[in-house]
């Protein structure tokens, strides 16, 4: 988390917590907009979210992302998070690579599997993200190819 | 058949799946360096069999087409004439179960929805955005590109928000100088 909050002051990210529940029937968690007239990145964040340690962390990961994936946008529009997304665009996607890799390193990612977490949620529950994020961990390149050799492993062992 | 064949088609196949280069470099366990290499006609590159097999499967074609073996050249310039994925074969089966007045409708709601996509995709130049100004209908539109259909309120209690942070931010700005 002071991770987090570290980039947003090194790149000079504005971070705002603000009431978002009323909109979205609550799944609006926050969002990215660029202001091309401040020449400032601002990234909202629904103002409780702080009980939700997981999800304040991951979210604002998100967002992050968005201001590194993004480029600079020439006007000011969203890039949201949603509690339950269906679809992703192209622009969610990258943002959310770039969350998973940054909060989820391939050490962690090994510890995690090496103490026995089985499924995603298991994953996800250990590394204090949410399983959106470690899903999206597990379809990345290095995790793959580390994921096809440890099954590869262990189906020779047994 | 010549190598530029090769990567013209791999180029168009990814960008049918509306993949980036990385993401398709993920699938595939390559670099994304490799991909743009691939899909360079200048350097014409091809990839090792192994690599090729891992495309056809990934795009569900054969590598005969990838190689363009299967289609001449002239009609590349025509994606009709290409296999149709399975989204795209259930659609046209649907469609041609329909009654001629109602294929009509159909037509006209695609080319609609059409319209509307390139609408969202039509960004203000720089100069011009006043956060004041922040259009409610493009911020839709953008919304509605990106996450499908939206309620209309949420654009407008977005960009509430969005001023709130603006206001904010300035008198923050302020107190700090």
């Amino acid at each position: 988390m002071d991770e987090l909050f570290e980039i947003t002051d090194r790149e000079g990210i504005y971070v705002s917590y603000k009431k978002l529940e009323h909109l979205a029937n609550g799944n609006l968690l926050g969002f990215y907009f660029y202001d091309s007239q401040r020449g400032q990145p601002f990234i909202v964040l629904e103002r409780k979210i702080d009980r939700w340690p997981i999800l304040h962390k991951c979210v604002l990961a998100e967002e992050i992302g968005h201001y590194f994936t993004v480029p600079r946008s020439k006007f000011i529009l969203p890039y949201a998070s949603y509690r339950e997304r269906l679809y992703l665009s192209i622009d969610e996607r990258k943002a959310l690579t770039w969350a998973a890799k940054f909060l989820i390193s391939l050490r962690d990612l090994k510890k995690a599997i090496h103490s026995g977490c089985e499924t995603i949620h298991d994953i996800a529950d250990f590394l204090y993200v949410t399983p959106e994020i470690a899903t999206i961990r597990l379809q990345q390149g290095d995790a793959r190819e580390y994921l096809s050799d440890w099954i590869g492993t262990r189906s020779y062992l047994s | 058949m010549t190598q530029s064949n090769f990567a013209q088609r791999l180029k168009w196949l990814r960008e049918r799946r509306g993949w980036t280069q990385e993401e398709l470099a993920q699938v595939l366990g390559v670099s994304r360096a490799t991909i743009a290499g691939y899909e360079s006609e200048n350097k014409g590159r091809i990839p090792r069999e192994e690599i090729l097999i891992k495309i056809a499967n990934t795009f569900d074609c054969t590598i005969d087409f990838l190689l363009g073996r299967t289609n001449a050249l002239d009609q590349f310039a025509s994606h009709d004439t290409f296999p149709l994925n399975e989204d795209e074969q259930k659609l046209i089966s649907t469609i041609q179960k329909l009654s001629p007045d109602h294929r009509k409708q159909v037509q006209q709601f695609a080319e609609y929805l059409l319209s509307t996509e390139e609408k969202g995709d039509r960004k203000p130049v720089v100069d011009e955005t006043q956060p004041g100004d922040l259009n409610i209908t493009e911020l839709a539109a953008h919304m509605e590109n990106e996450y499908g259909p939206i309620d209309p309120d949420l654009a407008v209690g977005i960009r509430r928000v969005i001023e709130e942070v603006l206001m904010e931010y300035d008198i923050v700005k302020k107190r700090t100088r």
